[in-house]
This record gives C-alpha cells, sequence and structure tokens, in this order.
C-alpha cells in the first residue's frame, strides 16, 4: 500500500456532528494502532461540550472509528473493540469492504467512506501539486482543441520523483457488490466484475477486465482520466459525462484491447492505445 | 486440530440453484463414503433439508431449540438419516424466523458439530442477510452454487466476495444443472463463462437432470442412485471434498472443456446404454 499522505499521527480525533470520530491512519502498524487509540481515548482530555459532554475522559462515551481502507480479519477487529474497553463503538467508517462486513458482523453499523484528516491532507497535497504545476507548466492543459499532437502521455502516472498524487492501490478482483471510493488516483491491479465500482476523485487504471462501474474526477475533476486493459461495456463516468456502453457513442467499431478514456469538450473521448514501440 | 471435523457452508445468493439439494447428496454421498457428517439447515423459518431426505416426521427439537438449550445437547436435536447410520441432520425450525440465532451462536454450535463429525455440511438460506451472516459465521469452507446463469453467476460473485471478507477459505465452486449440449451450442454461459468473473476452484459440475427433482420428491438423493448422472457427478465431488489431490476440473489447465466434454459424454453414453 503505497500512498504519500504526510500525517503527523496515526490516530486523530475529530468531533463531528455525530460525535468524536475517531481517525486511523491506514499505514499505521496495526498494534501501533491500538496502542494510540488507547493513548489517546485515556488522555483526560475536556470535551468541547457542545452536546453536553461532561466527563473527563471519553468512558461510557459513543465514538466512530474511520479506519480508512484498512482491511481488519474478525479477530484484529475483536481486538481493536476490545482496546477501547469502556467507550462504546457507535459506527465505523471504512472504504474496505471486509472491514465494514466484519464490523456489521460484530453488530457494528458500518458506513463506506473516509472522512479522516488524510482526505483533506490528500486534497491540499492535490492542490499544492497542481498549482506548482500550472506555475511550473504555464498551464497548457486544456486538451480543447484537437490537435493530433503525437505526444500522448503514457497512461500510467509516471513515476516521477516529485510529490505524486495520492494513490489507492488495490491488488485484488473487485467483486460484485464492493466499492472502493478514494480522494486520490485508484489503480486496480484485478477485475473489476459486474456490480462492482470505483469512484475516484482522480484517475482510474484498471489492469484486468472491467466490467463493473468506474466514476473518475468523481468531485467535478473533468481532467480526471480513465484507462483499461480490457474494457466491456458498462457505465464509466468522468465528471459529469457519462457512458453507457454505447460503442457508437464512444466512437468505435470494437471495444479496443486498451483505451484511454478522457472528458474533453462535454464529452467522453475514447482513445484505443496501441502496443507501438517504446 | 488433527481430530476436527471441517465445516463447510453450501451457499449461493441467489435462490433456488440447488443449495439444498447438494447438501443432502453430498452428505450422504461422504456418508456412503464412511464419514460422520452432520447436515445442518440455517434456513430457519423455510425448512426443507429434511424434506429432500424425507425425515420430516422425526423432527423433535430443532436448531433454535439447540440455541435457545431447550434440549439436553445438540445431540439430541440430531435426526438420523434412514440410510446411513454415520449421517445426521440438524433441522431448522420452521416457526420462527432469521434473527431467532446470532452468530456467536451459530459459531459455537460450529465449534462443538465439528468436534464430534469429519464433516459439517451447513445449508445456508439465499440472500445476503441475517440469515447469510448465520449460517458463515462458523463455516471454515464453503462451496458456492450456482448455475450457468447470469443472474446466479452475478449473486455468486457477491457472495464470493462477502465469503472472502470473512476469512472462509478454500471457497470452492460447484456449477449445477449444466446442460453440456446447450452450453456447447453457445446458447447457456459455459464453464469458461463463468469462471472469467467469479475464478474459483471447481469443484464438480452437476449435469441437469430430472431424476433429482423426482429422488428429491421422494426423499431419496440422487447420489445414491446409480443410474443418474447427476449422483455420478456428486459422488466425484464427494471423492473430491475428501481428497483434494483427487482430479479436478482445475480452471488454468488448458484443454479443460474438452476433458469435461469427454467425461460428459462417457457418462452420457453409459446412460444411453
Amino acid at each position: 500500500m503505497t500512498h504519500t499522505l504526510p500525517l503527523l499521527d496515526g490516530v486523530t480525533l475529530k468531533g463531528t456532528r455525530h460525535g468524536l470520530l475517531v481517525c486511523v491512519r491506514e499505514d499505521l502498524d496495526f498494534e501501533l494502532a491500538l496502542q494510540q487509540i488507547q493513548e489517546k481515548l485515556a488522555l483526560p482530555l475536556l470535551t468541547q461540550g457542545s452536546d453536553g459532554g461532561e466527563s473527563g475522559a471519553f468512558d461510557n462515551q459513543r465514538i466512530s472509528l474511520d479506519l480508512g481502507w484498512r482491511e481488519l480479519s474478525c479477530e484484529s477487529f475483536a481486538r481493536l473493540k476490545d482496546s477501547l474497553g469502556e467507550v462504546e463503538l457507535a459506527g465505523v467508517l471504512s472504504t474496505s469492504l471486509q472491514t465494514r462486513t466484519v464490523a456489521e458482523s460484530f453488530g457494528i453499523k458500518a458506513i463506506i467512506g473516509r472522512l479522516g484528516l488524510a482526505h483533506h491532507q490528500g486534497r491540499r497535497l492535490r492542490q499544492e501539486q497542481r498549482e506548482q504545476e500550472q506555475a511550473e507548466k504555464e498551464a497548457p492543459a486544456a486538451p480543447a482543441d484537437s490537435v493530433a499532437v503525437a505526444v500522448p502521455e503514457p497512461a500510467p502516472p509516471p513515476g516521477a520523483d516529485q510529490e505524486q498524487e495520492a494513490t489507492l492501490y488495490i491488488k485484488r478482483t473487485l467483486r460484485s457488490g464492493q466499492k472502493a471510493v478514494y480522494p486520490g488516483n485508484i489503480v486496480l491491479w484485478g477485475d473489476l466484475n459486474p456490480g462492482s465500482e470505483l469512484e475516484a476523485e482522480g484517475d482510474v487504471l484498471v489492469l484486468g477486465s472491467v466490467r463493473g462501474r468506474i466514476h473518475a474526477g468523481c468531485n467535478g475533476n473533468s481532467e480526471a482520466q480513465i484507462y483499461c486493459q480490457s474494457l466491456h461495456p458498462t457505465v464509466l463516468r468522468i465528471a459529469d459525462e457519462i457512458w453507457t456502453g454505447d460503442l457508437k457513442e464512444a466512437g468505435l467499431k470494437q471495444l479496443p484491447a486498451a483505451v484511454k478514456v478522457t472528458c474533453a469538450k462535454d464529452k467522453l473521448n475514447f482513445e484505443p492505445q496501441t502496443r507501438g514501440g517504446s | 486440530m488433527s481430530n476436527m471435523g471441517k465445516v463447510i457452508v453450501v451457499t449461493s445468493g441467489k435462490g433456488g440453484v440447488g443449495k439444498t439439494t447438494c447438501t443432502a447428496n453430498l452428505g450422504s454421498g461422504l456418508a456412503q463414503q464412511g464419514k460422520t457428517v452432520v447436515l445442518v439447515d440455517t434456513d430457519i423459518g423455510l425448512r426443507n433439508l429434511d424434506l429432500v431426505l424425507g425425515l420430516e416426521n422425526r423432527i423433535v427439537f430443532d436448531l433454535v431449540d439447540v440455541i435457545d438449550g431447550k434440549c439436553r445437547s445438540f445431540r439430541q436435536a440430531l435426526i438420523r438419516d434412514k440410510r446411513f447410520e454415520n449421517l445426521q441432520i440438524l433441522a431448522s425450525a420452521q416457526s420462527r424466523d432469521k434473527d431467532a440465532v446470532k452468530p456467536e451462536q451459530m459459531k459455537s454450535l460450529c465449534q462443538e458439530l465439528k468436534g464430534a463429525f469429519d464433516y459439517v455440511l451447513l445449508d445456508c438460506p439465499a440472500g445476503i442477510e441475517m440469515g447469510f451472516k448465520n449460517a458463515i459465521a462458523g463455516a471454515d469452507e464453503a462451496i458456492v452454487v450456482t448455475n450457468p446463469e447470469v443472474s446466479a453467476v452475478r449473486d455468486a460473485d457477491r457472495i464470493v466476495g462477502l465469503l472472502e471478507a470473512a476469512d472462509i477459505a478454500p471457497i470452492r465452486l460447484l456449477l449445477n444443472r449444466f446442460k453440456p449440449n446447450v452450453a456447447q451450442k453457445g446458447q447457456m454461459l459455459s464453464v469458461e463463462d463463468v469462471q472469467e468473473i467469479l475464478n474459483l476452484q471447481l469443484i464438480g459440475m452437476v449435469p441437469e437432470d430430472e431424476r433429482v427433482v423426482h429422488s428429491s420428491n421422494k426423499g431419496e438423493p440422487a447420489v445414491l442412485d446409480p443410474k443418474s448422472k447427476a449422483g455420478l457427478a456428486y459422488r466425484q465431488v464427494v471423492q473430491r471434498l475428501i481428497d483434494p489431490g483427487a482430479p479436478a476440473w482445475a480452471p488454468e489447465q488448458p484443454g479443460l472443456m474438452s476433458k469435461i466434454r469427454r467425461m460428459f459424454s462417457v457418462n452420457l453414453g453409459s446412460q444411453a446404454n
């Protein structure tokens, strides 16, 4: 799991409308996470009494956990729950289906998502990066003119030394009903089976066959791209533009082996990728 | 651990693909091979595993009674099969619903059962709600039953995702009600089509066979019918359950289809005579 979210703390506490949210960073070692959660919750902090919480510590209070894309087994989840002691676990927020299923099996409400600090960090990071790029390149980004410039960027994001946008790597097949949501790019090293979904604020790259739905640039970012190795008729979305699997609409005679999908002029553009000499 | 049995859940997601028939047949087949087997019907409120085995009138206590502690031990609720001494079933309750049992209770029951039997087969209800969660709570392994239909495969895929999330492994695929001739003509999903989505270890393919329905209605599993081609397929699945090394239809193997076709054509040939 590579990602570049410079977080200071592995475990952070956030006040939300629905109570206290404990965000546990995904790359934090599980044992350390348990320890940190206990440390944080044992602290005799004064709650900012908006809801009239008067006790000094969090004992007998309800908290929610934001576990991000961390995948927990039943045993790990049980230990995590035990580590909370007197604190009642009201809900779990996770982008991992496994974690959500496990949580639900413990009778704890689980919601898809990831609200933690990382989210905002990721956003800020991307914004900074964009500003930096624009400053450097004098913004040639707009692909408005259909000039056949023969210098297409290699489809996978370049592994440059500079700071990359936060990327979620999923190294398995997404099955029906499974959904990955991420406020950055998603790279899927497996199939996207029918009935599964990918939703990213950035680009989406799928190395297996695509039969499920993809929404890139789901926050309205029309510069997002989708790259597929094996596309089958399905629903693809970039920002607000939607393709529903119609080949004619895509301007294709047949589905190519590999295709890059971009959004331009309020329309999805399908560029078949041929295996030219490198 | 070596003397502990295996808990295998038979599940599918979609209804009507043949979970109960499979459970009954695999259970009888395993018992025929001398294994001690208990079949647990976890479909609370819609019990029918006992019907398929022709044991309805012997039910005194059921799964919910065991869980609620209304009988001395689970042994009191077990019903011995007519044909095999080493095959027992634990029927589900008909007048309760899925919420009568909690996953943890099922888990501890499965622990007890696997201490006493070689195989514990759980007949899972359709759907992915409470009944499914109960059924998989205590399972070590899973057999996903599907038909060569788009909807059944889609539901199986969903189920496999949930099984994977619950750390159940191995998850093996049983393709039921398969029609080799129709698939060959491309009018039905082929094994390859199914495997392209599911990509699971194939434990067996059971051909469509009218005798199965007939024998289920009579309460006699098809696996015991030497004339039934579905029965033969079930016996092969049983072999593979006992010995995972028994010749399997590995999906990766080249020339898989031809092998299966050959095998089926042999079966069909012996049927005709």
